[in-house]
């Protein structure tokens, strides 16, 4: 590194700063790589679900107007288009039993969300979830998705509306839970032993077990033709930690005490799937229902 | 970066994860080690960005934008690692007295020390602007995306950044009062 140091003008500058940085060491050592991958199996991947920044605030006019429309779309479904499925919102009979012969909506190009971008679009929504297979359902205006929250991908994909345990708002998750912890206040102590298998009951028989949360309403359930156990899963103020640090299975954390989490798991195919309508004791009628509405909404196609 | 790898990492799959890591952790590690100017916190800071990785993974929703994720969560492990330094940071080699008359024949070595005193002078924030731009050679509008602010914020701290830096090697250039070098 030479200089001409009468003056050195931006070029020069930025041409020594260039070539001083390309000098140093580049090279990772072995033991902090090692480290590293010492920790990972005791180290939970998040699903946050705690949106980075509140999801964009409707006026209360378009607020009740939407609602409004949810309640009578809730309304014309249950009359005309999903006999049986006449219980309240948040029971087992509300649960979806979609007809097993229904057939898979067709969508000539379905919407995907745009690259940086965290809204949802409105309309028939393809989710990469059980990616070769294929899972849509009917997305209302004003939901989102963000890196941050869970994003959309195989594995999981999360929805998010004004979700914030205080205000309300809810939530609806798709996960394929693959294994919980031993401990679900410490994710150090690694995952269960022996290993939870990849049954329906398995995971049910677990979350019964599961200290400070509430089960009710275990039921058989069928949707989009597969058949699995409905539940609900209540936060209570006895919970063994924080909420943010309990773990029911692997990268699912609570919110916050009195969080409802009705709970659909799935076979789908030899996979388990979890379907998880979140909402808090704020949350709304309206938006019950149209989380309801969504759920309703939801249809499996195995891949081609 | 193999995106079919990160997809399984995100599904949870630590091997693949090994794999990332390996492929990731020496440029990672390069990258710190230009903002922190420490051996010993680029370590740190890598160790926690691979971690960070590693849980936060499933949240990436693109997997081809691997890369500037990775720096993004580098970034922040940094900004944790530096708030972490000591005060008065790391012990600095003492330059040697200076001749004026030896101006001419500058060496290289001070040019360094200059320019590695400038560069510890600026803030992390200006800091990751500048390696990231002149090292990783990523646009202003890129550095933006993996920070976290806007364009002109990024095009603003660089400015701060280099002319500190140009003010630094400027200096040099001027002779040095006898009495300074005392």
């Amino acid at each position: 590194m030479s200089l001409d140091h009468s003056s050195t003008s931006d070029r020069e500058t930025e041409r020594i700063v260039r070539s001083w940085l390309t000098e140093g060491t580049t090279r990772l050592p072995d033991r902090v790589l090692d480290a590293v991958l010492d920790e990972v199996p005791s180290t939970p991947q998040r699903r946050a679900w705690w949106p980075a920044r509140r999801s964009t605030q409707m006026n209360n006019t378009l607020r009740i107007a939407i609602a409004a429309a949810a309640v009578l779309v809730v309304a014309f479904l249950a009359i005309n288009i999903l006999p049986g499925s006449g219980g309240g919102i948040g029971s087992p009979g509300a649960s979806p039993s979609p007809s097993p012969t229904a057939a898979p909506i067709e969508a000539s190009s379905p919407p995907t969300i745009a690259p940086g971008s965290d809204a949802v679009p409105e309309g028939l929504f393809t989710a990469r979830v059980l990616e070769p297979a294929s899972l849509q359902l009917d997305m209302p205006p004003g939901w989102t998705t963000s890196d941050v929250a869970g994003g959309e991908g195989p594995g999981f994909t999360t929805f998010l509306k004004d979700y914030d345990p205080v205000l309300g708002g809810m939530a609806l998750s798709f996960d394929v839970v693959k294994d919980a912890f031993a401990d679900p206040c410490n994710s150090a102590m690694g995952p269960i032993d022996p290993p939870l298998v990849p049954t329906v009951d398995a995971l049910v028989d677990h979350l019964a077990a599961l200290p400070g949360m509430e089960i009710v309403s275990p039921s058989d359930v069928t949707v989009s033709g597969y058949s699995g156990t409905y539940l609900e899963l209540t936060t209570r103020p006895d919970l063994p930690c924080q909420p943010q640090d309990y773990f029911p299975w692997y990268g699912r954390y609570l919110q916050a005490v009195g969080e409802l989490d009705r709970i659909w798991i799935l076979d789908v195919d030899g996979t388990r799937l979890v379907i998880d309508a979140a909402s808090f004791p704020n949350t709304t009628a309206a938006d019950q229902a149209e989380l309801q509405a969504m759920i309703d909404s939801i249809r499996i196609t195995p891949a081609p | 970066m193999d995106t079919e790898l990160v997809v399984r990492a995100q599904r949870g799959d630590e091997q693949a994860f090994a794999s990332l890591a390996v492929a990731a952790g020496d440029r990672l590690h390069a990258v710190a080690h230009r903002i922190l100017r420490d051996i010993d916190l680029a370590e740190d800071a890598t160790q926690q960005a691979l971690l960070s990785i590693w849980r936060d993974l499933p949240t990436l929703r693109d997997p081809a934008r691997f890369d500037a994720w990775s720096y993004r969560l580098l970034v922040r492990a940094c900004y944790a690692e530096g708030r972490r330094e000591r005060r008065g940071g790391p012990v600095v080699r003492v330059l040697p007295e200076i001749d004026p008359a030896a101006m001419a024949d500058f060496d290289s070595v001070v040019d360094r020390d200059q320019l590695e005193r400038a560069f510890r002078r600026l803030s992390l924030d200006h800091r990751a602007v500048v390696v990231l731009h002149h090292y990783l050679d990523l646009t202003l509008d890129e550095v933006a995306d993996v920070i976290g602010v806007p364009v002109g914020t990024i095009r603003s701290r660089l400015h701060h950044a280099m002319r500190g830096l140009r003010a630094a090697l400027d200096a040099d250039a001027r002779p040095i009062p006898r009495e300074a070098t005392r």
